[in-house]
C-alpha cells in the first residue's frame, strides 16, 4: 500500500478522478461526435458543481458529527472549512465533473437515438 | 459537557464528536447502527425523491443514462474506497453502519455510491432540460 502523508486523500482523487477523466478525453480524441457535449451543457456541469460545492459543507458537518465516517489526521491535511475538510471540496468538484459529463454523454446518445436527425 | 470535554482532552476533538452522536442518539431515539442509513435517507434519498416526484416523465427517459453511470461509479469508487480504507486515509466506525460489509466497506457505502450518482446524474438532466429551453441556440 503507498502512503502519501497528509496528501493521500488529495492523491486518490488526483488519482481516480483524473483516470474517469482521462477515460473521457481519449473518447473524445477517438470518438469525436458522440462525446463532444454542446456549449449549454458547460452550464449545467458549472451549475451542478457550484450546488453540490455549497451542500456538501452541512452534508459532511452532520456525517462527522455523526461519526458515519472519520478522516485520519496523518493523511488528511486535517483542515475544516464550512463543517468539511477541505480536501472534500475538492473531491465534490471533480466528482460531480465526471459524473456530470458521463451522464450528459449518455444522455445526448440517447437524445439522438430518439430523433436521429439531432446535430448534437 | 463535562463528559465531553474529557473525551476530547483523552482521544480528541473527534471523540467529542463521537459523544455529540450519543446525545443526538438519545435526543431522537435513533437505533444503534442506523446513523448512516439515517444520513442518506436526509441527504440523498429524500432530495432524489422529491426532484423524481416532479420531474419523473422527463428522467425516466433517461434510465439508461442512469444506469450507465451508476456502473461507471461502481467500477472507480469501489477500488478507490477500498485503497482509502486499506491505506486508513478514513474508516467507517463499526457501531453507525449495519455491519453488513462486502470488501471492507460497509453495505451504505455502496448505497452511497450508487444514489450519489443519482443525485448528481438527476441535478445536471434537470439544468440540461432548463438550459435547453431558457438559452436560445
Amino acid at each position: 500500500m503507498m502512503y502519501f502523508g497528509i496528501y493521500s486523500y488529495i492523491v486518490t482523487i488526483l488519482i481516480f478522478c483524473g483516470l474517469a477523466f482521462a477515460l473521457y478525453v481519449l473518447a473524445s480524441l477517438l470518438r469525436k461526435r458522440s462525446v463532444i457535449l454542446p456549449a449549454v451543457d458547460r452550464k449545467s456541469i458549472l451549475w451542478t458543481m457550484v450546488i453540490f460545492a455549497a451542500i456538501v459543507g452541512p452534508e459532511e458537518y452532520v456525517a462527522l458529527s455523526w461519526r458515519i465516517w472519520i478522516y485520519n489526521p496523518e493523511r488528511t491535511f486535517d483542515t475544516i472549512f464550512f463543517g468539511a475538510e477541505v480536501e472534500t471540496f475538492f473531491f465534490i468538484t471533480l466528482v460531480v465533473l465526471v459524473v456530470s459529463l458521463a451522464t450528459l454523454v449518455y444522455a445526448r446518445r440517447e437524445d439522438r437515438k430518439r430523433k436521429p436527425g439531432l446535430s448534437i | 459537557m463535562v463528559e465531553g470535554a474529557a473525551l476530547e482532552k483523552l482521544y480528541g476533538s473527534k471523540a467529542h464528536r463521537g459523544f455529540e452522536s450519543h446525545l443526538f442518539r438519545q435526543k431522537y431515539l435513533i437505533n444503534q447502527f442506523m446513523e448512516y442509513i439515517f444520513w442518506l435517507a436526509i441527504f440523498v434519498w429524500l432530495p432524489i425523491i422529491i426532484l423524481w416526484a416532479m420531474n419523473w416523465e422527463y428522467l425516466l427517459k433517461y434510465k439508461r443514462t442512469f444506469l450507465y453511470c451508476i456502473i461507471w461509479a461502481f467500477i472507480f469508487s469501489i477500488p478507490w474506497d477500498i485503497w482509502a480504507v486499506r491505506a486508513d486515509i478514513w474508516h467507517f466506525p463499526s457501531d453507525t453502519n449495519i455491519g453488513v460489509l462486502i470488501g471492507g466497506l460497509p453495505l451504505e457505502e455502496y448505497f452511497f455510491m450508487a444514489f450519489v450518482t443519482i443525485l448528481i446524474s438527476t441535478v445536471v438532466l434537470l439544468l440540461k432540460k432548463y438550459f435547453e429551453t431558457h438559452t436560445n441556440l
